[in-house]
């Protein structure tokens, strides 16, 4: 039998997770990507990809709760640390990427938005400083910081829809594949690479729940929730603004906030929106980084994590601030080349967690 | 490094204000915004511009801006909208603010050139949000921004509310950049405006202030439609109700029938509508449309004894009310066929419940409306009349009837 690891989270706290990790890149950046790629049909093709990404949950919650330990390790007792070192950096590449994904949702909301003229170097170090001292607390914190982030994603959900509600407009929902069905299985796909984080915590994190029954039916129940809050968005968008407007918008869910207004007075109120939203985007830093550590550290033999914390958060700061120093680039780095990356990182480690499970050694 | 890294970080937060702050004094705040193309193609960009102390210290002025208008027009020329935005600063000590504009106006000559850059530079901007209102004016937009209209201390509140109750009699509806952008970006339903006229002031003065001669109100009436951005055609006031009551936003709207001699009227207003449209293709691949509207109105004045409680009353009434709305509606369904234009969004319906069909029609949407063939259904019902039960009558008419 396994040795408990000796970092313990409970299983409202892997809701939380699931929930914060899925909900911000989904509900704006991705839908105005996806909105340019196949128009009107975002809502189905996040449908889709909601389903997806619940059912391949599901299927690394039960790889993982039959290994009872972390892939890391379970791919060292397998094959040695020739076969487990290697899936430990795609581990940190994989959690690499979503960091950049957290810096692009926090830039685009607060720089964009509400900033414009603050240096961007500002937002960078910002983010990465929170997520820093985060990964410093350690992942327990991180973890409880999941349930204040899911909560506040309910929140912001549960805010906006009395906004906008009386000025939606069912006709923009159909036709759902106007641009073909190519485009909107590539639509699906771009949502899809979003909803994947879930996977990559689910290799690291599982063994870590202090419950493991029926943990497969709580990875489904919170793909569920997190995929019900997360449908509203598109929903309201199109409904709102239309496939174009959405397409035109650096980040459409904060043109469906700005747009949003209770009765004749109470407008204007997307700064108590993002208030909500933000925990979400700062455990999309803060979680990102530590588990890249983790795994790093592990990939390259060494035996504390905390050493990397700085020489990660450097690397990917830089990285980000490269990119989002010409907004086109970023634009088409996380269009066109984030999902890709991250899909198929998501898929190796998927891969490697059936294999492990199939091949684990009684 | 725990703690220092958290005191980094509360310092962080405790200072968001040091960056990118404005201090409100510093501030011109836009409440409107003109656009006019000039002669010689320039753009003359007017602005509505508030003095908060000037307003909130009422007529006169207590603030720490002294007595004046309780409004600043600025204007200034340029080659593009945000050219002449910034010529405003060459001469204005403030920096201007969009973030609590209330109103863009285009003015007739813009509106006929082209509003690509209007569209593009409002929906750019992060100061500017999707629910400002946005009209076009009769004539020019400047004459528009800059007159003294309404009952509020700030002529682009006074519009901005015009708009909230424009329902009640349907002849426009508000429209704000949001709607108008989605119109301009989509080929199936184009974009409209509601059209502001200047007249003669309506207001007679107040007691303590003699009435301005020259001085004009700014009046909502009348949509204006758009095609490929540019200004397509305008709807008179019985075309806009019909294409509002096709849309279903008509609100309470006032519709007045003869009653008793043609003199004296019958004032219903209503409460309820429903609209439904089917749409279809006839085997001559044409457009083909089933509308049906459903109101319920009530009876809100009378000029003549008018027994609306009597069964064959109720359906004369019920009868008159249908065939004004019918005409209403066909008004504005062959205004759309003349212009070959789809004010109401008949298209969007096409599109969403027949889209297969929707391919065929798509490259030349627009044009097929001249085929349009339609098949207009309307049932009113009278559902009171208010708080009278009984038709006001004194005895003798009660007793000869009219």
């Amino acid at each position: 039998m396994a040795a408990k690891p000796r970092t313990q989270v409970d299983i409202l706290s892997w809701y939380g997770l699931i929930i914060a990790a899925t909900f911000p890149k989904t509900i704006g950046v991705s839908q105005g990507i996806i909105a340019r790629q196949t128009g009107r049909g975002i809502w189905l093709a996040t449908i889709l990809a909601i389903l997806l990404s619940a059912i391949l949950l599901a299927l690394v919650t039960a790889c993982m709760t039959r290994l009872r330990t972390n892939l890391g390790t379970a791919l060292q007792r397998l094959g040695g640390p020739w076969l487990a070192r290697p899936m430990l950096l795609v581990e940190a590449l994989f959690f690499g990427l979503t960091f950049l994904a957290g810096n692009y949702v926090f830039i685009g909301h607060l720089q964009y938005y509400f900033l414009p003229e603050t240096p961007l170097l500002f937002f960078v170090a910002a983010y990465g400083s929170l997520a820093l001292l985060a990964s410093i607390y350690g992942f327990e914190t991180i973890a409880r910081f999941g349930i204040i982030a899911a909560f506040g994603s309910f929140c912001i959900t549960a805010i906006m829809i009395p906004g906008v509600v009386w000025d939606l407009d069912a006709l923009e929902l159909f036709p759902v594949a106007e641009l073909g069905w190519d485009r909107f299985a590539l639509a699906s796909g771009t949502v899809l690479a979003d909803l994947v984080v879930p996977i990559g915590m689910a290799v690291s994190i599982i063994p870590m729940i202090n419950k493991q029954t029926g943990l497969i039916r709580h990875s489904l129940l919170a793909a569920a929730l997190s995929g019900l809050l997360i449908i509203v968005w598109p929903l309201a968008e199109i409904m709102l603004l239309g496939p174009a407007l959405t397409a035109k918008q650096a980040v459409s869910c904060m043109t469906l906030a700005r747009s949003a207004a209770l009765g004749v007075y109470v407008h204007r109120y997307e700064l108590i929106m993002v208030a909500f939203f933000l925990p979400a985007v700062f455990l999309m830093g803060a979680l990102p980084l530590f588990s890249a550590a983790k795994a790093l550290s592990r990939g390259l033999g060494l035996k504390e994590a905390k050493g990397l914390f700085l020489p990660i958060l450097l690397a990917l700061s830089a990285f980000s601030y490269w990119t989002h120093s010409d907004r086109l680039r970023a634009n088409w780095f996380f269009g066109d080349i984030w999902p890709p990356l991250i899909l198929v990182t998501a898929a190796v480690l998927l891969v490697a967690a059936l294999a492990a499970a199939a091949l684990r050694r009684p | 490094m725990k703690r220092g890294l958290s005191a980094a970080c509360l310092v962080l937060l405790l200072l968001t204000g040091c960056w990118s702050y404005r201090d409100i004094n510093d501030l011109a705040l836009v409440l409107a915004v003109g656009i006019d193309r000039l002669e010689n193609q320039r753009i003359l960009v007017t602005l509505q511009i508030a003095r908060p102390g000037v307003a909130s210290g009422g007529e006169g002025g207590t603030g720490t801006q002294g007595g004046g208008a309780p409004v600043y027009i600025a204007a200034a020329e340029g080659r593009s909208v945000f050219e002449a935005i910034r010529n405003i600063s060459l001469f204005s000590s403030r920096r201007i603010m969009w973030a609590h504009n209330k109103i863009i106006v285009i003015g007739l000559a813009q509106a006929e050139h082209g509003v690509e850059e209007i569209v593009d530079f409002f929906t750019r901007n992060p100061e500017l949000r999707f629910r400002t209102l946005i009209a076009l004016a009769e004539g020019d937009a400047k004459d528009v921004v800059s007159a003294e209209t309404g009952m509020e201390s700030q002529p682009a509140a006074s519009i901005d509310k015009a708009f909230r109750y424009a329902d009640l009699v349907a002849e426009a509806h508000k429209v704000d950049v949001k709607e108008f952008v989605k119109g301009h970006l989509d080929d199936t339903s184009p974009a409209v405006l509601p059209v502001l006229h200047l007249h003669e002031q309506r207001v007679i003065g107040m007691a303590s202030k003699q009435p301005d001669p020259q001085a004009q109100e700014v009046v909502i009436q009348g949509m204006a439609v758009f095609r490929h951005g540019k200004l397509a055609g305008m709807l008179d006031q019985q075309q806009s109700r019909g294409v509002n009551l096709v849309h279903g936003k008509a609100g309470r709207v006032i519709i007045t029938l003869p009653c008793g001699d043609a003199v004296d009227k019958v004032s219903l207003e209503l409460v309820n509508q429903k609209v439904r449209i089917e749409p279809a293709v006839t085997s001559a691949a044409q457009p083909y449309f089933r509308i049906g509207l459903m109101v319920e109105a009530a009876v809100s004045s009378v000029g003549c004894y008018l027994d609306y409680k009597q069964r064959l009353v109720k359906q004369q009434i019920e009868g008159e009310l249908e065939a004004s709305l019918t005409a209403d509606i066909e008004a504005a369904l062959h205004w759309a066929k003349a212009n070959e234009s789809d004010p109401m969004g008949l298209g969007q319906h096409l599109r969403a419940k027949r889209s297969a069909a929707w391919e065929q029609f798509i490259e030349h949407w627009p044009k097929q409306m001249s085929q349009l063939r339609f098949d207009l259904q309307v049932q009113a019902h009278l559902v009171g009349g208010e708080l009278s039960i009984n038709p006001t009558a004194t005895e003798r008419e009660k007793r000869h009837g009219r």
